[in-house]
Parts: C-alpha cells; sequence; structure tokens
C-alpha cells in the first residue's frame, strides 16, 4: 500500500505526516494527532458523532480518506476555544445542561458554530435542520436546541456591546 | 483492513491514463460518501482509486447558451447555494434537502450520485424529468448519454465503461413556463433513504391549462419500475390540466409501478404512497406556474 506526503491544517497549526491510502481522516486526527473530541460512532456516515470542520463546513470525518483532506483546514472542538476561554457555545452547553453522556457534544457544537458562522440568527426550525445529522442517543435534544439558542443570545450580546462602544 | 492504493493525479490527464490503464480496478473518488461506505462493506473492492476530488474546474453551476450545466464534482450544497438553482429548477432545492445530512451534502457530488447506481439516489429522479444528458470523458474522447440511457433496467449498473467517468450533467432550459418539484418518502424526515422518490416537471400554459410537457419519473421504488413513467405522462402531455385528465394520469402512474416488497416497505404501501406524492407534486407545480411562479 502507498504512502502519501500530506499537510493538514488542524486547528491553525500545520501537521505534515505520511500516511497510508486507506487512512481515514478520523484515525489521523484521533491517534496520530491526539483529537480525542472526534468521536467515532458508527463508521459509516449515519450517525454524524465524527464531525469535524472541513474549510469551515462540517463532514463526517469517518467518510474521509486523509489522503483527501491534504491541504486543507480543520477544525475540531478543541480548535474552538482560546486557552482557558470557552467559545459562547461551549459555555452554553455547560450553563443549559446540554450534555448528558457527552458523546455527541463535539459533533453538535462544531455544527452548531458552523450554522451560526453562517447565519447569526438562526429561527428554531433551521436550528433543528442544521444539527439534524448528529444523533444525541440519550435524547437530550431540547437542552441542546436550548443552548445553541442561549448561545446566539450571548454572542449577539457581545456584537451589540461592541456597535455600542 | 482495506486494502487498495489512492493515486493523486498531477492533471485530469493524468488521472484518466491511470483510469484507463487500470481497467475496471481503478475507480475515480470524489466526495465518497458513497463509495467509502460501500469498501467497508465489501461491495467493491478496487484495487485503486484516482482522487479527482481537488479538480476545481468541474465544480461549477453555470447557465451556457440555453443550457444548465453542473460540474461532477459540485456538491449538494453547492447546488442549494447556487444562483443558478431556483424558481422552476425548484426541485433541486427540495430534493437538496432531503439528501443525507448537511455534513454528507457539504461532500457528497453530482456526479458520485449520478455514478452510483444504487436505486436510491435523490438526484436521479430530477435529473431524468429535466432530460439531462451525462458527459463522460475518457483517454479515448468524450461522449454523451441520456440519464435514462445510464442505467441498465434495475438501476443497479451504469452504462459508464473503464477508463470513463463523468465531467459534467446538462439539460437545456425550457424556454416557456414550467416547474418543478420533488418529494421523498422515507421511514423518517432527515438522514434517511428513500422508500419511494418522485419527481415531476410541468410545462403548462397558466390560460389555457394546456399541457405541453410532463415528465414524472421515480427512484427507490425498485421492482421493475421504469425512471420514467412514460406512459402516466403520455395521458396528460398535450391536453388540458383538469379533474378528469389528472385522474387518468394518476390511474396509469399507478398501473404503470410495480414496487418491491422488502423489508422497508411493501409494494402495495410504495405504490400507494407514490400515487399520492405524484398528486401533490402536480398540484404544486400547477400552482407555481398559475401564480406565476411567486
Amino acid at each position: 500500500m502507498s504512502k502519501h506526503l500530506v499537510t493538514l491544517n488542524v486547528n491553525g497549526e500545520d501537521h505534515v505526516l505520511y500516511v497510508d491510502s486507506n487512512e481515514r481522516l478520523i484515525d489521523t486526527l484521533r491517534h496520530r494527532i491526539g483529537l480525542r473530541s472526534v468521536k467515532e460512532g458508527c463508521g459509516t456516515g449515519d450517525c454524524g458523532s465524527c464531525t469535524v470542520l472541513l474549510d469551515g463546513r462540517p463532514v463526517l470525518s469517518c467518510l474521509i480518506l486523509t489522503v483527501q483532506a491534504r491541504d486543507r483546514r480543520i477544525t475540531t472542538l478543541e480548535g474552538l476555544g482560546k486557552g482557558d476561554e470557552l467559545h459562547p457555545l461551549q459555555e452554553a452547553f455547560i450553563e443549559d445542561h446540554a450534555v448528558q453522556c457527552g458523546y455527541c457534544t463535539p459533533a453538535m457544537i462544531l455544527t452548531a458554530k458552523a450554522l451560526l458562522d453562517r447565519n447569526p440568527e438562526p429561527s428554531e426550525e433551521e436550528i433543528k435542520e442544521a444539527l439534524g445529522g448528529v444523533l444525541c442517543r440519550c435524547t437530550g435534544y431540547y437542552s441542546i436546541i436550548r443552548a445553541v439558542r442561549s448561545a446566539v443570545k450571548k454572542m449577539h450580546g457581545v456584537r451589540r456591546m461592541e456597535n455600542e462602544r | 483492513m482495506l486494502y487498495f492504493d489512492i493515486h493523486v493525479p498531477e492533471s485530469l490527464d493524468d488521472a484518466l491514463k491511470v483510469l484507463e490503464e487500470g481497467g475496471g480496478e481503478v475507480v475515480p473518488i470524489a466526495g465518497g460518501t458513497g463509495l467509502i461506505p460501500r469498501l467497508y462493506l465489501r461491495r467493491t473492492r478496487p484495487r485503486l482509486l484516482v482522487d479527482i476530488s481537488g479538480f476545481k474546474d468541474m465544480r461549477y453551476v453555470k447557465r451556457d447558451g440555453g443550457y444548465i450545466r453542473i460540474g461532477a464534482l459540485t456538491t449538494i450544497s453547492d447546488l442549494l447555494e447556487s444562483d443558478v438553482i431556483g424558481g422552476p429548477l425548484e426541485a433541486f432545492v427540495h430534493m437538496g434537502k432531503m439528501f443525507g445530512s448537511w455534513q454528507i451534502r457539504n461532500v457528497a457530488t453530482v456526479g458520485g450520485n449520478v455514478a452510483t447506481s444504487s436505486l436510491i439516489e435523490d438526484l436521479v429522479p430530477v435529473l431524468e424529468v429535466l432530460g439531462a444528458r451525462v458527459k463522460l470523458i475518457g483517454r479515448r474522447g468524450e461522449r454523451v448519454v441520456a440519464m435514462e440511457k445510464l442505467y441498465d433496467k434495475d438501476k443497479r449498473a451504469t452504462s459508464i465503461r473503464p477508463g470513463e467517468m463523468i465531467s459534467e450533467v446538462f439539460f437545456e432550459e425550457k424556454k416557456r413556463e414550467y416547474w418543478t418539484a420533488f418529494d421523498k418518502m422515507g421511514r423518517r424526515s432527515y438522514l434517511v433513504m428513500a422508500l419511494v422518490n418522485v419527481a415531476i416537471m410541468l410545462d403548462m400554459d397558466p390560460k389555457s391549462r394546456h399541457v405541453y410537457d410532463v415528465k414524472v419519473a421515480t427512484n427507490a421504488i425498485g421492482g421493475s419500475t421504469p425512471g420514467r413513467a412514460r406512459r402516466s405522462e403520455s395521458e396528460l402531455r398535450g391536453r388540458r390540466l383538469n379533474d378528469g385528465n389528472v385522474d387518468r394520469f394518476l390511474r396509469a402512474f399507478e398501473d404503470e409501478l410495480s414496487p418491491r416488497d422488502d423489508f422497508r416497505a411493501s409494494a402495495e404501501y410504495r405504490r400507494s404512497i407514490a400515487k399520492v406524492m405524484a398528486k401533490r407534486l402536480l398540484e404544486y407545480c400547477e400552482r407555481r406556474i398559475s401564480e406565476g411562479g411567486k
């Protein structure tokens, strides 16, 4: 099996790696770069747990070969906060108890971030639609949607304050 | 452990050369959302994949000399975000919103969906009612195949030859008032495999209600159901859209389907929901045309 030299920009940092032809992005991120927020659920594209952002768009890292992600920008949950400072979505998920077992949480937060980057004030319907590809088997959907809504409020509050200055 | 190599081509020529030399053992990979699960399940065992996902020139939706052209590497999200796909081409919007999940739509490509032929592709009936054609490229040149000639009878195989790949899907833009619509029925409303897909194109005079053209296509129904329901279409084409003719159309449609029975749904269920879906889609297209597309 041939090896390939690829460069991945993960959470703002370039990683240069030799990867096998059949290596999946999820395995590169988890086992080689050590980003354990990327979860494998089904491994066949049904559950959404392995969601990462590829050039800002949510994608399933279990269905992407690492070779195909060469030279792209990848964001995982680890890339969201700044040091000890959490992203408003992370804060909201804590405050609204939107985490039960936590397995789907990284995927939920990343997908919600991609949504808010495109649509800063989504309706409840739009939130549900966007998060539809990530399954929560604790079925904690109400608090997850509530957390996304309170993150929207937090982020708008910040934006308004900045505008008033 | 899966054993295959992947080749990252330097150019399109290089990709076509490797495809040609490998015969059927080499397949192109674009988004991979269809191919990779099939590799895991050992349903397909290519020796080599050619990664065509880097060819940005094959990712476009454009109007060009009376045609709408969609590059093979256009993703489903690209379709939904395109200015070209709107108005009477609303079937693409209906389809796109029901296609997989956002994660899948960001990666899955038009060429990949058309080439996969596993009977359940959501995009295929939409392209069929638009009379789309598929441009295939290979080292020996290019050829154009109509959508309906692309698949064998049970939609399990395509007429794409080893060494060829899809470069574009295109269709003529209609000049008269028309509308398209699509609906999908699955066991839930999101991220689901279709039990029945129906797409309709209605080209009708809004005043006289004369039907210049109508096309209806289904997918996922299985059995020996054809893609296009041509006999049913002929019940409406060239006639007036009134209750009697619509009724004849729907009865013919029901007859023309021969759905499969399987663990997902019974043949009778598939047949009866397909009829309801076709009725609603036809009414929807009629309404949009009568309202002048508003």
